[in-house]
């Protein structure tokens, strides 16, 4: 068989989409058709793919256009609802997030400077008056290890609270 | 429409304030909808191989379709542009999850497939072993009866693709029948 398309090709399946069946062919076409290879496989597909498309018509069971209208509807609200919410769950998670970064610097704030007078206390009988008064310097600049805290805690936590709020899309 | 769904109807409603815009008004989607929900239903099926799948994707196809809010310039373009979207849709199908749509109120089960005769068998055993992609050119051109043309709006495809690509897809299906070859 040709490996090519037949030239009589667009005329052939011009004449099926209108509708004509192979008998009802022209008798040129017919005569091409007992002569062409490339075009009785044509023939031989479009009636295969008719008949399976005649049975595909009455097999399918169709919802309502009602009803095919009313779920677009629905679901089109709640994606305009939930487009509107977007915004304000992002601003709610970075807001607790904030919350939250804020209690853990004036916490974390606190205990890092209880351990820095601690470290003063042991570093005053272990290594002498220097490194104590160095620790206590440190341990005195409060609202430095407080930014520092904070920074740290807002670092971590507003990716994240980012990221959850995004993630319920 | 029932209570249930006018309710419904009116908590979405209410959960955004404003009204939806759709692409059309309901009265020329119901009149759409009977000219092409039929063929459609019948590509969606035998492209993505499935009847349930294709009730979904039905579904999303108008859903997109009604979205995009295009205006259109002739009923056949209107039908191309939906019957591309359907293509997108069945094509990128196995990258989806699968889509869930609730049974409505009154909407009854779909009716048991029919048995194919024997010829239909073969055939869609042998479409079956096509790419989506060659299902799709060979079912709109041979069952179908769409141009290159047609064919290449409805996919996205140059015309000239079309051609070569459909020549390609009917060698393969007619050496997978068996009878031509």
């Amino acid at each position: 068989m040709s490996r090519n398309a037949c030239v009589h090709e667009p005329v052939l399946l011009a004449r099926f989409a209108s509708g004509v069946t192979v008998a009802g062919l022209d008798a040129d076409l017919q005569t091409h058709l007992a002569a062409c290879a490339s075009c009785r496989e044509i023939v031989a597909l479009v009636q295969a793919l008719r008949a399976d498309h005649a049975a595909a018509l009455s097999e399918c069971a169709l919802p309502t256009a009602s009803q095919i209208w009313w779920r677009a509807r629905v679901r089109s609200r709640l994606e305009a609802a939930h487009a509107v919410e977007r915004p304000i769950s992002l601003a709610q998670s970075i807001s607790m997030a904030a919350l939250l970064g804020l209690a853990a610097s004036l916490v974390g704030a606190q205990w890092i400077r209880g351990s820095l007078y601690r470290a003063r206390d042991v570093a005053a009988h272990v290594f002498g008056a220097d490194v104590a008064t160095a620790l206590s310097s440190m341990a005195d600049g409060g609202p430095l290890w407080l930014m520092f805290v904070a920074g740290v805690c807002v670092a971590v936590l507003m990716p994240v609270a980012a990221a959850i709020a995004l993630s319920r899309d | 429409m029932d209570d249930a769904t006018m309710a419904l109807d009116d908590v979405t409603t209410s959960a955004i304030g404003t009204e939806v815009v759709l692409g059309m008004d309901e009265d020329r989607f119901r009149l759409f909808y009977q000219r092409t929900s039929q063929p459609l239903w019948a590509y969606l099926s035998r492209v993505s191989g499935d009847r349930q799948r294709a009730d979904d994707l039905l579904q999303e196809t108008y859903y997109r379709f009604l979205k995009s809010g295009r205006q259109f310039a002739s009923d056949e373009h209107q039908r191309h542009y939906l019957f591309r979207i359907a293509t997108n849709l069945v094509l990128d199908d196995r990258r989806r999850p699968r889509l869930e749509f609730a049974a409505l109120p009154g909407e009854s089960e779909p009716a048991a497939p029919r048995t194919p005769g024997p010829d239909v068998t073969g055939l869609r055993a042998a479409m079956a072993r096509l790419k989506p992609r060659e299902r799709s050119l060979l079912w709109l051109a041979y069952a179908q009866g769409a141009s290159h043309d047609e064919i290449a709006a409805r996919t996205g495809l140059t015309s000239g693709s079309v051609k070569q690509l459909l020549f390609r897809a009917r060698r393969r299906l007619a050496v997978l029948l068996g009878g031509a070859a």
